[in-house]
């Protein structure tokens, strides 16, 4: 009787934590969903539901800004550096995991080096790169600075990856006929499809909510990302914070990432155990 | 079909040498069986072979064209890993057809040589089937499948059967055997077990510390072996050594350069003759019996008897060795003729 006692408050502990912990993560979130809903004096108040939801904020995003642009900015810049990353990083990888060079530790703790850096450090030096290559105020100059946030990444964990596929299945190909390319795109690609999702999804997160390169890098409305977009809402007055469309914009590019994760998500958990236990 | 020449070759990883300027020719048409043991160079040599690493130094030959400088592919060679190495996104069906896609033959050419190859090995009903679906045996023979599919001009096979089970292993080496004969195919086999070697090849290549020890078929590499360590090493259990300088009273040597006196235990002969052991340990395998004795002057022999030899250790047993199955070897282990 006793113990079963004790088993039920670890068992009423235990949900409580979890509770905590879903108020804590998800509140933020929450609160953004239903300012994003309430209008003028209302916002001041802390109604934790909205009594008269209102769209009209959804609607003002749109139409004072270019936010339709912005986010298909967003989408541009998060798919191309997705694509660009994991381009670089599995044939990066290849030779990393696969093939043997003078070099190969060093370089790829270089690789590692690069993302110790803060943003801000290389915020100048990047800026001069970006206009020497007349890329200021263009979506391709986001693409070519995000990349630097997210290759160390990608390189080293489909490196990991990489290295964990068993050398005979290479070896298996090559005597097929197969060139070191078609090992790639025939053999390892499809094995790693969940490595592929889980950093693709990363590095699109991460150029998703990129701020700072691209405030930066970027001049007119047009080119903006959302984050920017968003930081840039204004008022009618100096003296006016729109929280309520600020709200509407954050929900709108928030659900994108959510639908994406929960698209991918028996992948991602595949991949981000992938080698733990021998399958 | 071809036969496969190596001439001088020496491979080495970093400073360590692991085959020394190896000359060797493989004849066209036969199952050859490299043994020795393990990290003695014969898997590399394999891999040499197959154009995965590469020589040193020295030619490789593949029917009498020299492969030397060429990638895997170009060699004509197929491979059977020891851990099958299929694709494992891949239907049985294209993992035997992934060499000839990638070649870009013809799709009907393909279905022809994918489903004889399938006949020939009684997979057909498992082309459809992915590999983590199949057991065992099934995998290795989906691997094999993939080498026949190329019609290479040399197979090779690295340890194919390692990972099957026992009574999965004899079949499959009865099924290789006349696989080869029924595909009149150049075959190199790589193997530690001597058992196997003995049982398949009809030449075998002992191979100890990257250097052939000893080329021949098995009954001539069992019956002659050149040296103290072919002896030891085929024939199972191993080969008796008694040193002369033992004192036990064994035969006279006729050559005064002998040291070592070899036999092996089938041929010890027991309950007669002028030598007397202690049985140390007896094991009853139901069809044979093998004693261990120990001999007064320190020296130990292993002996083989019927299954039903009443014997205890403890026991003292008479024995003899008869003369012509005697092997001499002198002080470096070279094989003196008597």
């Amino acid at each position: 009787m006793r113990l079963s006692r004790a088993r039920l408050l670890r068992r009423i502990l235990f949900y409580l934590l979890i509770t905590i912990i879903l108020i804590y993560t998800l509140f933020p979130f929450y609160w953004a969903v239903v300012s994003s809903l309430k209008s003028g004096s209302a916002l001041f108040e802390a109604h934790p539901l909205p009594i008269d939801p209102a769209w009209s904020n959804y609607t003002a995003v749109f139409q004072e800004q270019p936010f339709g642009r912005n986010i298909l900015n967003s989408i541009l810049v998060s798919t191309a550096t997705v694509a660009l990353s994991l381009l670089l990083a599995v044939t990066a990888a290849y030779a990393f995991g696969r093939i043997s060079f003078r070099g190969r530790l060093p370089l790829l703790l270089t690789f590692l080096g690069v993302s110790m850096f803060p943003q801000v450090a290389v915020l100048s030096g990047m800026f001069e790169l970006i206009r020497t290559l007349g890329l200021y105020n263009n979506l391709l100059g986001l693409v070519v600075s995000y990349m630097i946030i997210t290759l160390p990444f990608t390189v080293w964990v489909l490196t990991i990856f990489m290295r964990e596929l068993p050398k005979e299945l290479e070896e298996a190909a090559l005597v097929d006929g197969a060139t070191h390319w078609q090992v790639i795109t025939h053999i390892f690609l499809p094995l790693m499809g969940p490595a592929l999702v889980s950093t693709g999804l990363l590095a699109f997160i991460t150029a998703w909510n990129e701020f700072l390169f691209a405030l930066t890098f970027t001049l007119t409305g047009e080119m903006r990302t959302v984050p920017v977009a968003i930081a840039l809402i204004s008022g009618a007055s100096a003296y006016e914070l729109p929280w309520g469309r600020i709200m509407a914009a954050s929900v709108i590019v928030t659900v994108p990432l959510v639908l994406l994760v929960l698209v991918f998500q028996r992948k991602i958990v595949a991949g981000l155990t992938a080698g733990a236990v021998k399958g | 079909m071809a036969s496969v020449d190596l001439e001088n070759v020496t491979k080495r990883f970093g400073r360590t040498e692991v085959i020394h300027k190896m000359d060797l020719t493989i004849e066209h048409g036969r199952l050859t069986v490299f043994v020795g043991p393990s990290g003695c160079g014969k898997s590399t040599l394999l891999r040499l072979i197959a154009g995965l690493e590469e020589v040193t130094s020295g030619d490789i030959r593949i029917g009498g064209e020299s492969v030397t400088d060429r990638p895997p592919a170009e060699r004509g060679v197929a491979m059977v890993f020891q851990s099958y190495a299929l694709y494992p996104h891949m239907s049985v069906f294209d993992n035997m057809a992934f060499g000839l896609k990638i070649s870009r033959t013809k799709r009907d050419e393909i279905k022809n040589r994918v489903r004889q190859a399938a006949r020939i090995l009684q997979i057909e009903p498992l082309l459809d089937y992915k590999p983590r679906e199949l057991s065992g045996g099934q995998r290795q023979r989906v691997a094999i499948g993939r080498a026949i599919v190329r019609e290479p001009k040399v197979f090779l096979f690295d340890e194919p059967l390692s990972n099957l089970d026992a009574a999965l292993r004899v079949q499959m080496r009865l099924e290789l055997a006349s696989l080869q004969r029924e595909l009149d195919a150049t075959m190199v086999y790589v193997t530690h077990d001597q058992t196997e070697a003995m049982i398949l090849g009809h030449t075998i290549v002992v191979l100890n510390a990257g250097r052939v020890e000893q080329v021949g078929t098995p009954l001539e590499v069992y019956r002659t072996p050149i040296n103290r360590f072919v002896a030891g090493f085929i024939g199972s259990p191993e080969m008796n050594f008694l040193k002369l300088e033992d004192g036990a009273p064994l035969p006279k040597p006729t050559a005064p350069e002998i040291v070592t006196l070899g036999i092996r235990p089938e041929h010890v002969i027991l309950g007669e003759g002028p030598l007397q052991g202690r049985i140390s340990l007896v094991e009853r395998l139901g069809s044979e019996t093998f004693l261990h004795l120990e001999l007064p002057g320190g020296g130990r022999v292993t002996a083989r008897a019927s299954g039903d030899l009443s014997a205890r250790p403890g026991d003292m047993m008479t024995m003899k060795f008869p003369s012509e199955h005697l092997h001499f070897f002198d002080d470096e282990d070279r094989k003196i003729q008597a």
